[in-house]
This record gives structure tokens, C-alpha cells and sequence, in this order.
């Protein structure tokens, strides 16, 4: 899940009731998008708080957490803890908890400070309704997942695809494939999670978030690789479960992919010198599909090429297009956020 | 929920609306580790010490 709001996280840290979604709404379109706008936001919630600028730095550890504090480089951390036995400070970073010598800490910091004094009556405004409405969303996202699994699971058994264990394998890569793709666009996307960090850092940390600043990340300059795979496998599994006839055309298309593959693994070893695990998990996926369709005799009736073949690539194209434009509205969409 | 006692700070000024309001969000899109806080505090030792070098 991508990381919230620096106005929620500090209000969890505080233990003031409210919603994630409402909270990071108000935060993203406050008037002001500066501390006295922060500030008159916490007001808002019942919160009195106090700007200030500390000289003597020695003295942050004399506050009582949680508070926020700015680093010399004007980003705002959190501060959650301090251990004055073993001198050492944890703080919240865009969601990840840091800890490191509190002497250290205190002189990275710039003094400027935000410290918050909620009371009984600090909530968020109109909190029990957005409460409800958090509770439904979440229910309605649980019975979306069950909906789709319920075809999903209709789909496998009718058109036969848990009869072979290579058309299984062949649906569990690429469920696998989209997952890997679904991290990569949410990094193109500046969205930073736990589980994206966590599998990038695998064969080399920040390989990932290297090799998607490079220009050759982008297809034509325009569309990203992560676009093209979460397209390709989704289109794929989707195909594979509906359209039986069209395994042998998703087993040649899958043919025309591995190129791609070679190039990458080359491009990150010879080139960029940097790995991206996420990268090199949908190249080995790719080979995982080609190693299925190729064990599982799902090449027999590839050729002669039917129109059928045709249709399904026009479909990789336009399922790819189509999630470049909604990318291109979602990024284009005004964002105060990071300082978080 | 938390309960925040009044700091007791002696070198700390309260900062005024108008100071508060140039103090801004924005351009952290990556988490600030304590290997990138180290950097910050080495390059600020380094400006304050290069003014000292003779001969710049």
C-alpha cells in the first residue's frame, strides 16, 4: 500500500481518531501547503499545536514524541522515539521507521519543529460517518476480490485450464508477471510501498527505482515498460481463461516477448550496471511461460497464423494504450503531497 | 491517544504565522534514511571548514 499522507501518519502516531482517505484529502488540498497550513489543518481536528524554531539543537531531544521535525534538506520527519539509555532516535519517513545516533539526528535536523497537544476532544471532523463509509469501501473491495475470484474459479474449471499442469502454470506466471508489473507501475507512479522496497531490494537496493530513471525505461519514449508488461500479462490471463482456441497464438506471442528479455538482462549487466529485481523478475517470468507453453505441447496449431492471432495482438496493443492514457490522467492530476 | 506535555526549551521561539507559512511541503519522494541525514550533516561540515582552507 503506498504510503500516507504525512498529516495521517502523524495523527496515527498521535492517536487521534480518524479516516486515512479523508485525512490525506484534506491534506492534499490544503489553502496553504506550508507548516501554518499543516498547523491550521491540526486546528481543525482539535489539535493545538506550536511551531518552533530550535537553536540549540541538543534540545529536540528534550520534547516529548511524537512531533515533526525538519531535516537541514526541508524534508519533515516524524519523530516517534527517543532512548536517551542507548541515544538513539527513531523517526517515520514516508512510512518507514529509521532509527539512528540520536547525537547524529540532532544535527542533521534545522530546529524547526511542529509539536501537537491533542486533548479528549481531538478528532477528526464528522469522524463516526467517515468511519462508516471507510468500513463499507473496505467491505466493497472484499467482495469485489471474492466476485472476481468466483469467476476466475468458473473460468479454470470450464475451459478446462486446471486439466494440464502447464495451462496452471501458465495462469499462475502470469498472475505472477502482474504482480511484478503492478509494483514497477506504482514506482512509476512515485508510489512507494513496503512490498515494492522489499523485493527490489533483493539483488541490489534502489536498482529498481535506477533503472526506471533511465530513458530506456520508456517504450518510444512514451510508454514505460511496466505499462507494457502489466498490459501483456494481464491481457494473457484473461485470454487464457476465456479462449481456450487461442492458447497456441498466446504461446507464439509469449515467443516474441523473449528477445526483449536477453536485451534487458543485457542492458542492466553491460549498461546501467545496476539490477532491478522487479526487472528481472518479469524477464524470468517470461521464460517460466515460454518453458510451460513449451512442456505443455500448447505450440501445436500456432501455424498456419490465423486471424485470431491478429485480434489477440491488437488487444496487447490497445489494453497497453489504454492504461498509458489512464496513467498520463493519474499523473496529471494536482498533488501537494510529499513532504511525506 | 497521546498526551504531549509542554516543552521546556530554552533556545526555542515560537514561530510566527508569516514564518510558518514559508516553511514548505514537497520533493521528498524517496524515505530519508540516516545514511542520506549522515550526508547532509558531512556536506555541512565541509562548507563551514572550506572557508578555513588557505589559498580559495
Amino acid at each position: 500500500m503506498a504510503a500516507r499522507s504525512l498529516f495521517t501518519r502523524f495523527l496515527s502516531a498521535l492517536g487521534v481518531p480518524h479516516t486515512a482517505d479523508y485525512s490525506d484529502g484534506r491534506f492534499r488540498s490544503m489553502t496553504f501547503n506550508s507548516l501554518f497550513g499543516l498547523s491550521h489543518l491540526l486546528k481543525d481536528y482539535g489539535i493545538p499545536n506550536r511551531g518552533l524554531a530550535v537553536s540549540d539543537r541538543s534540545e529536540l531531544a528534550g520534547i516529548a514524541t511524537p512531533y515533526l521535525a525538519q531535516a537541514s534538506n526541508g524534508v519533515f520527519v516524524i519523530v516517534t522515539d527517543i532512548d536517551m539509555v542507548k541515544g538513539i532516535v527513531s523517526y517515520d519517513s514516508l512510512g518507514v521507521t529509521q532509527t539512528m545516533p540520536l547525537s547524529e539526528f540532532e544535527q542533521a535536523m534545522n530546529g524547526n519543529v511542529l509539536v501537537a497537544f491533542p486533548d479528549h476532544d481531538s478528532a477528526e471532523p464528522d469522524y463516526r460517518s467517515h468511519r462508516v463509509a471507510e468500513v463499507a469501501g473496505h467491505l466493497s473491495v472484499y467482495a469485489l476480490a471474492a466476485a472476481a475470484l468466483a469467476v476466475v474459479a468458473y473460468f479454470i474449471v470450464t475451459r478446462g485450464v486446471y486439466r494440464s499442469w502447464a495451462t496452471v502454470g501458465v495462469a499462475l506466471f502470469d498472475c505472477i508477471g502482474m504482480y511484478f508489473s503492478y509494483l514497477l507501475l506504482q514506482k512509476s507512479l512515485n508510489i512507494h510501498t513496503k512490498a515494492a522496497d522489499r523485493v527490489c531490494g533483493v539483488l541490489e537496493k534502489g536498482g529498481c527505482d535506477s533503472i526506471m530513471s533511465l530513458k530506456v525505461s520508456k517504450l518510444f519514449g512514451v510508454f514505460s515498460w511496466s505499462e507494457v508488461g502489466f498490459g501483456y500479462f494481464g491481457v494473457s490471463f484473461a485470454t487464457l481463461l476465456v479462449f481456450p482456441h487461442l492458447w497456441p497464438s498466446l504461446a507464439l506471442c509469449n515467443v516474441c516477448c523473449l528477445p526483449y528479455t536477453v536485451w534487458s538482462i543485457w542492458y542492466q549487466r553491460f549498461r546501467a550496471h545496476r539490477w532491478c529485481t522487479l526487472c528481472v523478475g518479469v524477464q524470468t517470468t517470461l521464460w517460466l511461460l515460454f518453458f510451460c507453453y513449451l512442456g505443455g505441447g500448447i505450440f501445436h496449431g500456432a501455424f498456419p497464423l490465423k486471424i485470431d492471432t491478429f485480434v489477440l495482438v491488437a488487444v496487447y496493443v490497445a489494453a497497453v494504450l489504454s492504461l498509458n492514457l489512464l496513467l498520463r490522467f493519474f499523473r496529471n492530476l494536482p498533488s501537494h503531497e510529499e513532504n511525506s | 491517544m497521546k498526551k504531549i506535555p509542554e516543552p521546556k526549551l530554552k533556545s526555542a521561539v515560537e514561530l510566527t504565522p508569516a514564518q510558518m507559512n514559508s516553511i514548505h511541503f514537497g520533493g521528498n519522494h524517496t524515505v530519508l534514511t540516516p545514511e542520506q541525514l549522515e550526508g547532509l550533516v558531512n556536506a555541512k561540515k565541509q562548507q563551514a571548514d572550506e572557508p578555513q582552507k588557505p589559498g580559495k
